[in-house]
């Protein structure tokens, strides 16, 4: 029986460039999830850890993450963690795996998957590691893998990095979903999709922390055991990310809309560990949902990790405020709308919305 | 309102009533400057528009100058058919009347602050809250009247009351508050964004963001080029690792061949052994060979010596025989010559030498006797001429004769004498007597000189007149008797001179002087002389006694010479002696060619001995190297048996040279098959081997370089920090455009509400445009076409014909004077529709040009008919020609009303 501790993706390094004067902080809470993957590993007992590619986001990730991920991995001594080149980081030379950083400094209890060979783990355990050594192809780097023998009654665990091929589409690094079968492996450790994802003998722990909004259900690690040979491995999902990246878009037509959108957002989690984007379309020129909403925003722009909303967001459309006095400011709004002639000399309808829109603010800041 | 009378009374240089009548067109106000032309303006602008109860500095100002006397003032005026009389008196006992005239008469309708408030209404004008009136509370005159002292324009405004009195026909674009403070907003915010010329002003957030965009922008390009050098390094690395793999291939390969040939170089050694031992034989036989044909031709060479040897001895032998005999030739020509100058030539040289020796003292002997006369002579004329001079001296010494002092004095005195006598006689006293009777008889003591039959009297004379009398005639004073004293003092002194030199008169003296200054010049030249003698030869004596202890010397040599010889002249002497200097150098030349002669000789006889005596030498040397020769000879010959039996064993050794030759000639073909290719291949491997390894040290270096630059870069943090820079210039590119929106947003609200209220003004101003356009194109010949007027009714530009608008600000200032009052004038027009307005205008086209002026007399008049119209001027000539009514106002109020 073997129990080990499957992840990946870990995309170390990350520049998450979307969150601005945040990215750095976000950078750091990934060094906080991956201390947290150590200490699990500790808890639960593993064997081992396979880390099935994308330690580091990019092969030219900084030096400093380098020798801090180092440093995490000689943390785990003596659980020996076994690390897959993914496509992210593939080997090769100049490669992240030729670093001085990396090479002299990790320590026995990490082994390198840099090569199509059999490793084996112990008498019980082999893994069949498929390293990348390239950014993008088209072919299948699990096809390397030799059928189990007869008479071979050890587990037999896959380690790759690529796109399962059953979505239809062409996907990078396409591994055939039968690839257990094909290979006689009881388990494929696998990375690159960021979710969590199970098929069959196939095992996507996904990454660990977030990295996009868009991403299905990530901030996992998978705790495996597998009894023995072609055995159905047991797996269980546990959750180690920090951070909870939400986006959305909603429409505001009134104040029940408000509170709706707040309590979505309250059942997200703590608030400072929330990644928000928003940018709700305002269909009402109420004066109270307007302020509510702005409420809102204030609120969460103080107590929420990182928010995208804008503030224009706010406004509502010119179209749906006020009539405005007569005289000299109704004149100009006529003249204003009527610059929406779509002639070349015309401002943008956009530039003409805007003057429009200001000009009904001030009125409607001068009336009190 | 029409102005028909103004009386002044105790106003400022109005001390008596003075009354001024107006038409109700056109009124020129003419008097030269201080007039009071201005004063009349004023007044009655007090009267209309001020309390009589004021008692301000201005108040006060207005009494004539040193008086305390109350102003009065009195204006008539009609409003709407109406007839008012406002009479006002300021500062003593002030008071206010206004009448209503009524069937002819006025009748007093209201007093005091009534008066005041009431004539103030009818005026349309407001009360100022402390002091006097100011244009802005004049009402519809603050428009209409344009005084000396005030503004072209207000500085913001103008009164309600204008608009009012325009009725309507002409309105201020009056904006709402709220369109007030939108509009203002709007233009706080537009110049938050950009600067008065339109640009982006520099600090707003739009000008920040977009310098911050391009700063991010330039920092992740940056970043990007660094990753692209990774990216290249890497590319560059694939490339070279490829490459390592194949050249480590070649390396591969070229190590087998090496190992492949140097193993059949090295099984080739059996050969190569070979010929080293074939090698060795060749070169001992090749030895051998040299040696026995050295031992041939050196046979062959002492034989041909030792003949040659044998043929020279004969030769040799000869040789030293003639020599010895040359030798002892030249050694008997060496003795006659020594002979020849030992025993002819010395001997001669000896007796020459001598005689020309005795000779030459004789010569000596002669000169030393010459010279001893001429310093005999010499000497003997120094004598004579000392003696003179000693003989001279004594003369002088003895002479009596004066010095040429004593000259000097007694010319000296002889002056003094003259001068005194020509005193006296200057002083002397002409004395006449007339006797009486040709009897009596005049005596004088002492007598005087007589001239002309007076008495010269020169010194103190008594006259004695025949017993009769006796007069005593001196000088007054002592001057006669002192100078006649003197005369006599000084023909003492003179005479006394004369006696001391022994001589009877002055010429006696004067040749006494002459003869010694005669023989006083004798002597300075005798003295020169001697000195000049003694300089010629200062050592004379010294010389005379040398010479003649040099002639008692030569004397006692003279015993040698010929005793003819003695009797010789000088000139034979010479002559002997250069023939006999001749002769002697002769003989040292032959004496001395004998000698080089006898020594050439000598030294010929001793080389030809030597010579003799080393072909002795020469001689027995090659008769015993002749004798080594034959035994070595001999001796070689012998070794070998024979000549011929030598001549055998070259003859075999060559033979074995050439055999062995052939020999080696095969070992150098199984050689270059079994060593030299192997040997090649090997070389070629190394070669290959050398250059692969070479090329890959080189690529591991290059990939070194690579790694390290990745390393640097890494290390530097390129990926997060253009991350981080990246996620910066994405927030400010999103927020960018929104900027940018909103600032041309702002802009473009900003020139759409200007735009609009200009449109609204310039509906409302129409009127005053219409009427100001045509008289502004007939003033300026058409150079300016129409005027502007802001929101507010005030002038802002006026439009040139191309409808370029000039600021007023821009105008020269008789032009921007101009233009107001066309303005006010338009707007007295506009006022008078229902009821005829006055426009007062003070001496305010005083800047116009005579052409101007011309033209501005049509549009007065014009307006005269609308309006009527109170114009001040100083210079009635620029109005000459205009239809007016023309009102004197003379200076300080001398002259009555008119």
């Amino acid at each position: 029986m073997v129990r080990f501790l499957h992840t990946s993706d870990w995309q170390m390094g990350m520049k998450a460039a979307q969150m601005g004067p945040k990215a750095r902080a976000v950078r750091e809470t990934r060094y906080d999830t991956i201390s947290k993957i150590s200490e699990l590993a500790r808890r639960q007992r593993v064997d081992f850890i396979v880390l099935a590619g994308d330690v580091f986001d990019d092969q030219d990730a900084d030096d400093a993450v380098v020798r801090r991920v180092t440093d995490v991995l000689n943390g785990i001594d003596p659980i020996p963690v076994y690390v897959l080149p993914g496509n992210h980081d593939p080997m090769g030379p100049g490669s992240i795996w030729a670093r001085a950083s990396w090479r002299t400094r990790i320590g026995a209890n990490v082994c390198l998957l840099d090569g199509p060979n059999e490793v084996c783990v112990n008498e019980e355990v082999a893994l069949y590691p498929c390293p990348l050594r390239q950014k993008r192809t088209a072919r299948d780097p699990t096809a390397w893998i030799p059928p189990r023998v007869p008479n071979d009654n050890r587990i037999r665990i896959g380690v790759a990095h690529g796109g399962l091929d059953v979505l239809g589409t062409s996907v990078n690094f396409p591994i055939p979903a039968n690839r257990p079968e094909l290979s006689g492996l009881d388990y494929l450790a696998l990375g690159d999709w960021h979710g969590l994802r199970i098929q069959g003998r196939c095992f996507y722990p996904g990454t660990p922390e977030p990295t996009a909004f868009d991403e299905h259900d990530p901030g996992n690690v998978l705790i495996a055991e597998v009894s023995e040979a072609s055995a159905t491995p047991s797996v269980r999902p546990e959750r180690v990310g920090i951070l909870q990246w939400h986006a959305e878009d909603p429409q505001v037509s009134d104040q029940s809309d408000v509170g709706a959108l707040e309590r979505r957002l309250k059942s997200l989690g703590p608030s400072s560990s929330l990644v928000l984007r928003l940018h709700p379309r305002l269909n009402t020129a109420a004066r109270d949902v307007q302020e509510t909403l702005a409420g809102l925003r204030l609120e969460l722009e103080q107590t929420t990790f990182f928010l995208d909303w804008p503030e224009e967001s706010l406004q509502a459309p010119t179209v749906l405020e006020t009539s405005l006095p007569l005289g000299l400011i109704a004149e100009a709004d006529a003249v204003l709308e009527s610059k929406n002639d779509g002639s070349s000399a015309a401002p943008s309808p956009e530039v003409v919305s805007e003057a429009r829109t200001i000009l009904r603010q001030f009125v409607r800041e001068a009336q009190g | 309102m029409i102005v028909e009378e103004i009386t002044l009374q105790g106003w400022k240089s109005y001390r008596e009533p003075r009354t001024f009548r107006f038409g109700d067109k056109v009124n020129l106000l003419v008097g030269p400057n201080e007039a009071g032309k201005s004063v009349l303006l004023e007044a009655l602008q007090r009267a209309l528009f001020d309390r009589h109860s004021g008692a301000s500095e201005e108040i006060k100002a207005v009494q004539p100058l040193g008086t305390t006397i109350a102003p009065e003032i009195t204006v008539i005026f009609r409003v709407n058919g109406q007839r008012y009389r406002i009479w006002k008196r300021f500062l003593k006992e002030p008071r206010a009347e206004l009448s209503t005239e009524r069937g002819g008469v006025f009748q007093v309708r209201d007093d005091g602050d009534d008066a005041d408030r009431n004539v103030l209404e009818i005026a349309g004008g407001t009360f100022p809250g402390k002091g006097l009136t100011q244009s802005k509370h004049r009402g519809l005159a603050e428009a209409l009247w344009y005084l000396q002292t005030e503004a072209a324009v207000p500085e913001k405004t103008w009164n309600e009351g204008v608009q009012r009195g325009l009725g309507g026909v002409v309105q201020i674009a009056a904006r709402t508050p709220l369109e007030e403070e939108v509009i203002d907003r709007v233009t706080r915010v537009h110049n938050d964004v950009f600067t008065p010329t339109g640009r982006t002003k520099a600090g707003s957030e739009l000008t920040l963001v977009r310098e911050q965009t391009e700063h991010l922008a330039a920092r992740v390009t940056a970043h990007r080029e660094s990753r692209e050098r990774i990216r290249e390094s890497r590319e560059a690395m694939e490339r070279l690792e490829t490459e390592v793999e194949e050249k480590t291939t070649l390396l591969v390969r070229a190590q087998t061949e090496a190992r492949v040939a140097s193993e059949a170089v090295e099984a080739s050694g059996a050969v190569l052994e070979k010929k080293v031992r074939m090698e060795a034989e060749l070169r001992s036989a090749r030895e051998r060979s040299e040696n026995l044909k050295k031992v041939r031709s050196g046979v062959s060479a002492r034989k041909e010596a030792l003949e040659s040897l044998a043929a020279s001895l004969p030769e040799k032998e000869r040789s030293q025989r003639d020599r010895e005999a040359e030798a002892k030739v030249e050694q008997q020509v060496v003795e006659r010559l020594r002979r020849q100058r030992k025993e002819e030539k010395e001997p001669e040289l000896k007796r020459v030498e001598a005689e020309l020796e005795s000779l030459t003292g004789l010569e000596r002997h002669h000169t030393l006797e010459k010279t001893i006369r001429g310093l005999e002579q010499y000497l003997s004329r120094l004598h004579a001429a000392e003696e003179e001079l000693g003989s001279r001296e004594k003369e002088l010494e003895q002479s009596n004769s004066p010095t040429v002092a004593e000259w000097g004095e007694y010319q000296q005195l002889s002056t003094q004498l003259k001068v005194a006598e020509g005193k006296a006689q200057a002083s002397s006293i002409r004395v006449g007597i007339e006797l009486r009777k040709k009897t009596s008889r005049v005596t004088a003591n002492p007598v005087p000189n007589r001239e002309n039959g007076e008495y010269l009297i020169a010194r103190p004379t008594t006259f004695d007149i025949d017993g009769v009398a006796r007069v005593h005639v001196r000088g007054v004073g002592a001057s006669l008797e002192e100078l006649s004293a003197e005369c006599d003092r000084l023909r003492a002194e003179s005479a006394e001179t004369l006696r001391h030199f022994g001589v009877m008169d002055a010429d006696a003296l004067a040749k006494a002087f002459a003869s010694r200054q005669a023989l006083e010049s004798d002597v300075k030249s005798l003295r020169k002389k001697v000195k000049d003698l003694k300089n010629e030869n200062p050592t004379a004596a010294k010389e005379l006694k040398d010479s003649r202890r040099g002639l008692d010397d030569e004397a006692a040599k003279l015993g040698n010479i010929p005793v003819d010889a003695k009797s010789w002249g000088g000139e034979r002497i010479r002559s002997r002696i250069g023939e006999l200097k001749r002769t002697k150098k002769e003989m040292i030349q032959t004496i001395d060619k004998l000698d080089k002669q006898e020594r050439g000789s000598t030294t010929r006889a001793e080389g030809l001995l030597r010579e003799a005596a080393d072909l002795e030498i020469q001689l027995k040397e090659a008769l015993a190297k002749r004798d080594q020769q034959r035994m070595e000879l001999e001796k070689v010959v012998q070794e070998y048996g024979s000549l011929t039996a030598l001549d055998r064993a070259v003859t075999a050794a060559v033979d074995e040279v050439l055999r062995l030759g052939k020999t080696r000639e095969g070992v150098e073909e199984e050689i270059a098959q079994k060593v030299t290719e192997p040997k090649e291949r090997l070389t070629r491997a190394e070669r290959a081997i050398k250059s692969l390894e070479s090329r890959i040290t080189e690529i591991r270096r290059e990939l070194a370089g690579h790694e390290s630059r990745v390393e640097e870069i890494t290390r530097q943090g390129v990926y997060s920090a253009e991350g981080d820079a990246g996620g910066e210039l994405g927030f400010l590119q999103r927020r960018l455009p929104i900027l940018e929106r909103r600032a041309a947003a702002v802009e473009l609200l900003r020139a759409v509400l200007l735009d609009c209220q200009a449109t609204r003004t310039r509906a409302l101003t129409q009127p005053v445009r219409e009427l100001v356009g045509p008289w502004l194109r007939s003033l300026t010949s058409s150079r300016y076409n129409n005027i502007d007027l802001d929101s507010d009714l005030l002038p802002t530009s006026v439009g040139m014909t191309d409808g370029t608008p000039i600021p007023l600000s821009l105008l020269s200032f008789g032009t921007h004077e101009q233009v107001i009052v066309l303005v006010r004038l338009a707007m007295g027009v506009l006022a008078s529709r229902d009821e005829k307005q006055v426009v007062v205008l003070d001496d305010r086209l005083v800047n116009a040009d005579s052409v101007r002026a011309g033209r501005f007399l049509g549009i007065l008049e014009d307006v005269g008919e609308k309006c009527q119209i109170l114009m001040t001027t100083c210079n009635d000539g620029l109005y000459a020609g205009l239809n007016a009514e023309i009102v004197r106002v003379p200076e300080g109020g001398k002259t009555g009303s008119e």
